[in-house]
């Protein structure tokens, strides 16, 4: 934390400079200890494989080239495992999005016996890890005969805990009275979730739709095991393909994680930049 | 729920018999066997198995395609009856019988494994237009034996995939399992067993499931040393070392010399295992008291052994995992040390990763005393095949005996860097050809007769994996040791505790149930 | 100067107020339907038979009921509380994790105009796919000369660390810097717990900023102002104003992350797989080695039990304790 300034009624972002640079200090040593490895991944990413296994690291790579990216698009499917995975992320985190909102309302906003049943049930329901629970899980998409399928990809994860909680969360910070003029025009509950409620949580429908894209995203066990076809993998299997018995192409999957790694920076940055910037910016009265 | 044990043992014999009489009809007639009477999957599946283990007299009922079978049910006899056979004739005569089936292989193989695993397909139905086999990458092992613990809980099972010993028994256990060992030894449709390395002939017949088959070889690796020609050669060595005392001198030369280790050590029960075998270690495991031998003198040496290159700054240790072990190599493609112990499977990745920019090789791990045999570990995994229709298991059959033909063999092992798994592998051209190319596999393939399983056996066939938990045991005492945390006297004695509660637990209810 | 109390009213100036909210059962089914859907077939399911597989002998060949013999089998084992103290060090990264992240979205929030670049890069390690992580901080802390760590520090004499295969633990560690020594129960988390520590505050830092930054953009900026005119110094503005609004989503956070951090898989796997000497295997390593190394399906189902009913627990426990420092301006709840 900066030196504060003291009593004389500054605007949120009317600090002096010297808070600011202090603050840009601090935030850039965060981001240069949370981007070291990014910087090594990408490194690696443009070393041949004799220079990419070196120890310790050339910090620069003495013979930087994109072979490694240009190969990968050339040898696996990884073009169309990308339009898998964006399809499969972005239709469970819409999923996540609007049935935790919408759950996350009635948990707050509507009246009803069993609310504290309902909320711990859903917590429950995150609480065991995916190792306990995938044999049964498996037996139920068998049995659903969504084996194979883009629906075993998505619809199990459409919904959890963390949407719901979230949602429920930011709706108890949000003072009743900024819904009484849906009530006064006896709006339904959910035009009022609609056209005030949802608007008012932006900031966490976005933060939502972003971490569970990136969940869907990351996926690697999951789409293993609930799928057969080459046609059905998602990018994560695209990083297996380097790392067989035998072989660690350690260029090759670090290029294949960059890959994987840039759609959700790209979605991140417009989700921040012009969603929650919009939010913080328009204040919310 | 499931419930396969409780089945009366009546209902498990008339299944029994239902399968041996439909086996015998697919293989007799011209007529292709009904698909209507096709048994249920989890009724026929403990039957074969168990019901072959408790009833000595249903084994002759058993391949009951000749006579040879059913007047020698032993083992052995019937391989040789089998050697005698004019085999490839009759196999040819039966295939052209086999009925139109989709096989479902589960296999462990990605990128350019994926590939040539797809080649050997594409090859095996081009040969078999009436099977179709839908081959499908399905994670490493561990993800493998995952979905498949879920499909057998689905009931709904892939025909084949390959897994280690460990998940031969669980799975055997479960009763999904084709017990092959009728299919191995039947003169008209088996295999000639004598080409194999003998030691994976037992290491696939499982002592406590009635010493049956319950697995295939396929191909294996063993633990090799890579060595730094260059700085050996430098430093006035002629080649690496042949016994560990001329090691711990090599390696004291390379440390006053060039300042380094000569040696990063990975922490793995695999090579942990192939250092103390060069001792005598072999078994690590007793197979007559099913005890550990990690008391005995040969142990003792071993772990004075790792004592001592960390004490003297000869070896250092790296972390270690089968899919992600590159630390030892990066060390080694950096030539900051001059040797690694590691899988004779990573000659084609160190090829490519050191790109020429010095000499190396592999060679045999040191051992005990000079003109001893190059004694190493054998590993790999082996195929496995569900019991499911009739029809199904016999073009499952042909497939594993496709895949581990002599030719086959040779194509995989020249693509994926492991060994063949019979040695007649070593007269195809094509392997002959690949081990030209690459020296340093050709001195593994020389070292590979001299190699022992990781698992306790005799020549009947292997006693059971020790439990998991038990290599976790040993890589943990293992790191300690190496890490200094540890005395050599603590490390063997929580080796013999931990690994006789460990083991006689498992290894009682592993025979007694 | 002003007064703690009246500093707390800006913060609970909308307690108390009367509710618009609407009490119809059947809006409410329709509203939580699809959400309890997918969570009670494909989450809870499977929750409740992993329960119920926990007091059977469950095998791939079958299951029998058999009560509780697999949870006294494994409250005798001492694999089971070794990973019960484990699971708890893991679980020191939460507040350790959160409380660092307030101030930082504080910053990116109120003092930054335009963060969304910083917001980003720190939320980069987040994304970034395991098996990368465990590649990149696997040569930070290898135990070989060439590690980063290690050649970093070889020119000030430092000797070579086997950081992450070290069990040490770091109490103990320190103890042994001034010639102490320290009885077994006293000697903390391993060195390499204490390096899956860091990797995971690296991983989660930018996710809990994230959130809690979103947090606050519904915080009405009056608040901060009408402090300001008070004369309040920034870290009180947060303490007394930010923070307790912020409330709820800081519950969240916590309750999230522990939740998380308690369950972690996949970090510790990739980094350490439980060892060494068994100081990072938590309940979910040993659950895994129990299932799938060992195959002992009904003892990893009651290990998986066990940590859900730890989970449960201190879920539970935080919720209680959330009464005395959470404000919800929605009301009471």
């Amino acid at each position: 934390m900066g030196p504060l300034h003291r009593g004389d009624g500054v605007m949120a972002a009317g600090h002096t400079p010297q808070t600011r640079a202090l603050a840009h200090i601090v935030l850039v040593a965060l981001c240069a200890f949370a981007l070291a490895p990014l910087y090594w991944m990408v490194t690696t990413s443009l070393k041949p494989l004799d220079e990419a296994l070196l120890v310790p690291p050339t910090l620069i790579p003495e013979t930087a080239s994109i072979t490694t990216y240009i190969d990968i698009f050339l040898e696996t499917m990884m073009a169309r495992w990308i339009l898998n995975s964006l399809f499969v992320a972005v239709l469970s985190a819409s999923g996540n999005v609007l049935f935790g909102a919408l759950a996350g309302y009635a948990l707050v906003r509507i009246r009803f016996r069993g609310r504290k049943v309902i909320l711990m049930l859903v917590l429950a329901s995150f609480m065991i890890p995916f190792e306990a629970t995938f044999i049964a899980n498996y037996v139920l998409i068998n049995d659903l005969g969504w084996y194979n399928t883009y629906t075993a990809l998505i619809v199990p994860w459409m919904a959890g805990a963390f949407a719901v909680f979230m949602f429920r969360q930011e709706f108890l910070g949000i003072s009743d009275d900024l819904f009484d003029s849906a009530y006064v025009d006896g709006s339904s509950e959910f035009r009022a979730f609609w056209s005030i409620g949802l608007p008012l949580v932006r900031a966490a429908a976005v933060t939502v739709f972003l971490i569970t894209f990136i969940w869907s995203w990351n996926a690697l066990l999951w789409p293993l095991f609930v799928t057969a076809d080459a046609e059905l993998r998602v990018v994560q299997l695209g990083l297996v393909s380097f790392q067989t018995e035998g072989a660690v192409f350690i260029n090759m999957l670090m290029a294949a994680a960059v890959i994987g790694i840039l759609p959700v920076g790209i979605l991140f940055l417009v989700g921040q930049r012009f969603v929650i910037e919009g939010v913080t910016q328009g204040g919310i009265k | 729920m499931k419930d396969r044990s409780s089945r009366p043992k009546g209902m498990i014999l008339g299944a029994l018999l239902m399968v041996m009489a439909l086996i015998a009809a697919a293989c007799g007639d011209d007529e292709p066997a009904t698909t209507t009477s096709t048994p249920d999957v989890t009724t026929a599946a403990p039957a074969t198995t168990e019901a072959a283990m408790e009833e000595p007299e249903t084994t002759e009922a058993a391949p009951a395609t000749t006579e040879a079978a059913m007047e020698e049910p032993d083992t052995t006899e019937a391989t040789s009856a089998t050697t005698e056979a004019a085999m490839e004739e009759t196999t040819t005569t039966t295939l052209a019988q086999l009925e139109p089936a989709t096989i479902q292989f589960w296999h462990v193989y990605s990128g350019p494994l994926e590939e040539a695993m797809n080649e050997l397909v594409a090859r095996f139905e081009a040969r078999y237009p009436q099977i179709d086999v839908e081959a499908q990458f399905t994670g490493g092992y561990y993800p493998t034996s995952q979905k498949i613990a879920g499909a057998i809980e689905a009931d709904d099972l892939p025909n084949l995939t390959v897994a280690f010993e460990d998940a031969t028994v669980n799975w055997g256990r479960a009763g999904v399992l084709l017990d092959l060992t009728d299919y191995v030894n039947d003169p008209a449709i088996g295999v000639d067993v004598a080409d194999f390395l003998p030691v994976e002939i037992a290491r696939n017949t499982y002592l406590s499931e009635g010493g049956r088959m319950l697995s295939f070889p396929w191909t294996v690796a063993i633990a090799v040393m890579f060595h730094n020609l260059d700085m050996l050669n430098g430093l006035g060595f002629d080649g690496p070392a042949e016994t560990w005392d001329e090691f711990l001198a090599q390696c004291e030369v390379i440390l006053t010399e060039l300042n380094k280790s000569c040696y990063s050590i990975q922490v793995d029960a695999s090579m942990w295992n192939a250092t103390g075998f060069t001792y005598g270690g072999f078994p690590t495991i007793d197979v007559e008291t099913r005890a550990t031998r990690y008391g005995e003198e040969p142990w003792t040496k071993a772990l004075d052994l790792f004592a001592t290159l960390i004490e003297e700054g000869y070896g250092f240790p790296t972390v270690g995992r089968a899919d992600e072990a590159t630390a030892n190599l990066s060390d080694f493609a950096s030539q900051q040390v001059a040797y690694i112990m590691t899988s004779s499977r990573w000659v084609p990745f160190v090829e490519e990763g050191v790109a020429g920019s010095f000499n190396w090789s592999v060679g045999a791990v040191p051992q005990e005393f000079e003109g001893a045999d190059p004694v190493t570990v054998l590993f790999g995994p082996n195929a496995i095949a569900f019991n499911t229709t009739e029809a199904e298991n016999l073009a499952t059959w042909e497939l594993i005996k496709f895949l581990s033909s002599a030719d086959s063999q040779a194509y995989w092992a020249a693509t994926s860097g492991n060994l063949p798994s019979r040695l007649s592998v070593g007269d195809s051209a094509e392997y002959s050809a690949f081990l030209e190319t690459s020296p340093p596999m050709a001195a593994a393939w020389e070292i590979l007769p001299y190699a022992l399983s990781e698992l306790p056996m005799n020549d009947e066939g292997n006693l059971g994996p020790p439990p998991f938990s038990f290599r976790v045991l040993q890589q943990d005492v293992q790191a300690e040791l190496l890490t200094g945390n540890m005395s050599r006297e603590e490390a063997q004695r929580k080796l013999v505790e931990d690994g006789a509660t460990l083991l006689g637990e498992y290894y009682a209810n592993l025979f007694d149930s | 100067m002003v007064s703690v109390r009246s500093l707390r009213t800006y913060a609970g100036r909308w307690r108390g107020r009367r509710s618009s909210r609407t009490s119809s059962l059947g809006t409410a089914i329709l509203f939580l339907s699809p959400a309890l859907l997918v969570i009670g077939v494909f989450h809870l399911y499977g929750t409740g038979r992993n329960i119920y597989l926990s007091l059977t002998d469950w095998t791939l060949a079958g299951a029998e009921f058999v009560g509780l013999t697999n949870y006294i089998n494994l409250l005798q084992a001492g694999d089971f509380w070794n990973s019960v103290k484990v699971t708890f060090f893991f679980g020191f990264m939460v507040p350790a994790t959160v409380i660092v992240a307030i101030p930082v979205a504080y910053l990116l929030h109120y003092v930054i105009r335009k963060s969304y670049l910083y917001r980003l890069l720190l939320f980069v390690p987040f994304i970034v796919p395991t098996v990368a992580t465990s590649l990149v901080w696997g040569l930070v802390f290898a135990p070989s000369p060439t590690g980063v760590l290690n050649a970093s520090l070889q020119p000030f004499g430092v000797r070579r660390q086997s950081y992450i295969l070290d069990s040490t633990g770091v109490v103990e560690m320190f103890a042994g810097w001034f010639g102490a020594t320290v009885p077994g129960w006293a000697e903390g988390p391993s060195i390499a717990m204490a390096i899956l520590l860091l990797v995971r505050f690296w991983q989660m830092l930018g996710f809990t900023v994230l959130i809690l930054y979103a947090g606050m953009t519904r915080i009405d900026p009056d608040l901060l102002d009408a402090a300001r005119v008070d004369g309040a110094s920034e870290p009180k503005i947060l303490r007394r104003v930010v923070v307790p609004v912020l409330s709820p989503t800081i519950l969240f956070v916590v309750v999230v992350s522990l939740v998380f951090a308690l369950r972690e898989f996949n970090t510790i796997f990739v980094l350490t797989q439980g060892g060494p000497a068994r100081t990072t295997e938590t309940l979910s390593m040993l659950m895994y080695r129990q299932f799938w190394g060992d195959n002992l399906f009904a003892v990893g189902a009651a290990t998986a039990t066990a940590l859900f009913a730890i989970i449960l627990l201190v879920t539970w426990l935080q919720f209680r304790l959330s009464r005395r420092w959470v404000h919800y301006t929605a009301g009471t709840v």
